[in-house]
């Protein structure tokens, strides 16, 4: 967020524009704003435990906090028993659970999943998949990008699809290749499908054209029962 | 718990490039050492050299027997083509001399009258050559007690204390230089090898200051304990150079508080290179980091 500054246009987070953001605001702006990322990026040498306290610690969070928010999240992804490994001592699925506890840990308002589930196998992403719907329940808005079709189609939450950095289309319960793909568009190359579970107004996102080839986006406004995902059968992430 | 995470931090880095941290010490303590003993040098000749000052080198005392005689024998001193400048020094400025030449002895300055000091007129030569003729013409004036000249060896020392006063501060600056560059280059290296914890501290929002000032610290830390030693190798070296070193007539006492004066200049020489230093290896990371 803000790791660089947009050519042209705006970017909106919930109601600021972030392009005038002053540099020394950055930091909070991204206390509300959690990150997964398709490599999990958790930190070799330190316990699960330790990972998710990292990202409360390094914002000043007082210890007594730290120790009550770190294990409630810790049972909100399922890894209770295993706070003490380390990330080489974990599944794929698993470190991609820690990697979310983290990203939710001071419970942000916006969670950015960018291909959370690419390294993972499809049983597994399930279950990320269950843990994000989990997630979104609580209020934060999920922004997924994926370019998984089971996923897409099976959640059918918002979606909004990215063609060389513009938006083509949005849907409110959309599928990955729905009614609304143009015409002109070759749809596979570097297809990048985004989904987002929200009960913020939803942001207007408008990427620098230069960012991606094409993509979509999937959102749906409101963490309502009736726009739940049908789960998907197949047990997560153990193996 | 921020102020403990600092200095973990700060210290975990300094652990973690043990070699390059030593090295980035002695560069700050062998630049802070040199100017260290240059200042102590100057003094050293500043004070033995306090009357041969500024091409000084005949004094003349005067009698005091009619101090209104004074100013005229100044003057026609002055007037001598030979002699390019001579200063009246006057009872009262002499006393000030004696006591700061002695400042280190009081037991010496409290046996001494100050009506006791002669007044005298301080000559400098255009040409040196005529150093006798003028030695003659001032002995020949009848209020002129006596006349003094600089010896050879006076001014021979006080040359090579000027060289060695130069050449350790210009030795010191550019070694202060590298020492800079030593120490941002420690700091860099410590950025590299938690490249990655930084990333995710940034990710998660810590705010600037604080994935900063371990790193800041680091550097200071480097600089101060260069400093430090750079302070006592200084102090016990002099002590040592004093002892056993006689050098005759340069007066090598030089006050306490001198030294420890000096030597808080130079601790204070030493923070600043380690926050030069690491404000220069956090430069990069300073402008990614918008």
């Amino acid at each position: 967020m803000r790791e660089e500054k947009p050519t042209g246009g705006e970017i909106w987070v919930a109601g600021r524009n972030i392009a005038e953001l002053p540099d020394w605001k950055v930091p909070y702006l991204r206390r509300s704003v959690g990150t997964v990322f398709q490599d999990f990026k958790l930190l070799p040498n330190k316990t699960v435990f330790q990972n998710v306290a990292f990202a409360l610690e390094v914002i000043g969070r007082p210890r007594g906090m730290v120790a009550q928010q770190v294990p409630k999240v810790l049972k909100l992804v399922g890894l209770s028993s295993k706070s003490e490994r380390l990330p080489r001592q974990l599944s794929g699925g698993e470190q991609q659970r820690v990697s979310i506890a983290r990203a939710f840990v001071n419970r942000p308002l916006i969670l950015l999943a960018d291909e959370p589930t690419g390294n993972l196998d499809p049983a597994t992403s399930v279950g990320i998949m269950r843990l994000l719907d989990r997630i979104n329940r609580t209020g934060t808005t999920v922004v997924m990008a994926t370019h998984d079709h089971a996923i897409v189609d099976a959640m059918r939450r918002r979606v909004m699809q990215l063609e060389r950095g513009r938006i083509v289309r949005d849907e409110s319960r959309g599928v990955y290749e729905g009614p609304a793909v143009t015409d002109a568009t070759p749809t596979v190359n570097g297809l990048t499908p985004i989904e987002t579970n929200g009960q913020q107004a939803p942001p207007a996102v408008k990427a620098p054209p230069e960012m991606e080839a094409s993509s979509q986006v999937e959102a749906s406004p409101e963490a309502d029962p009736s726009q739940e995902v049908v789960a998907t059968p197949g047990e997560p992430d153990e193996g | 718990m921020r102020a403990e995470y600092v200095i973990g931090e700060a210290a975990t880095n300094l652990r973690r490039n043990v070699l390059l941290v030593l090295g980035a010490i002695l560069a700050v303590f062998v630049s802070l050492f040199m100017t260290y003993m240059a200042l102590v040098v100057n003094e050293v000749a500043r004070n033995s050299a306090e009357r041969w000052q500024e091409g000084i080198s005949i004094i003349a005392w005067l009698d005091d027997a009619d101090l209104a005689d004074h100013t005229l024998i100044t003057n026609e001193v002055a007037s001598w083509p030979e002699v390019s400048r001579a200063v009246y020094v006057g009872k009262a400025e002499s006393w000030q001399e004696f006591q700061t030449m002695f400042a280190d002895n009081p037991a010496l300055v409290e046996t001494v009258d100050p009506s006791s000091l002669p007044a005298s007129v301080r000559v400098e030569l255009a040409d040196n050559e005529t150093h006798q003729a003028i030695v003659s013409k001032l002995v020949s004036i009848p209020l002129v007690d006596e006349v003094v000249e600089a010896s050879d060896a006076v001014e021979d020392t006080l040359e090579a204390s000027r060289l060695l006063n130069t050449g350790g501060i210009v030795l010191g600056v550019a070694l202060g230089l590298s020492a800079v560059v030593m120490i941002s280059n420690t700091v860099r290296m410590a950025i590299y090898a938690r490249r990655e914890e930084i990333g995710i501290m940034k990710l998660v929002g810590a705010s600037n200051w604080f994935v900063r000032t371990p790193f800041l610290l680091e550097g200071l830390i480097e600089g101060l304990i260069g400093g430090g030693l750079a302070v006592l190798a200084g102090w016990f070296g002099y002590r040592w150079f004093i002892s056993n070193l006689d050098l005759g007539i340069i007066d090598t006492d030089v006050p306490q508080s001198f030294l420890v004066s000096r030597g808080l200049i130079v601790l204070a020489f030493g923070a600043f290179a380690g926050a030069v230093g690491s404000l220069v290896g956090l430069r990069r990371y300073l402008q990614e980091s918008k």
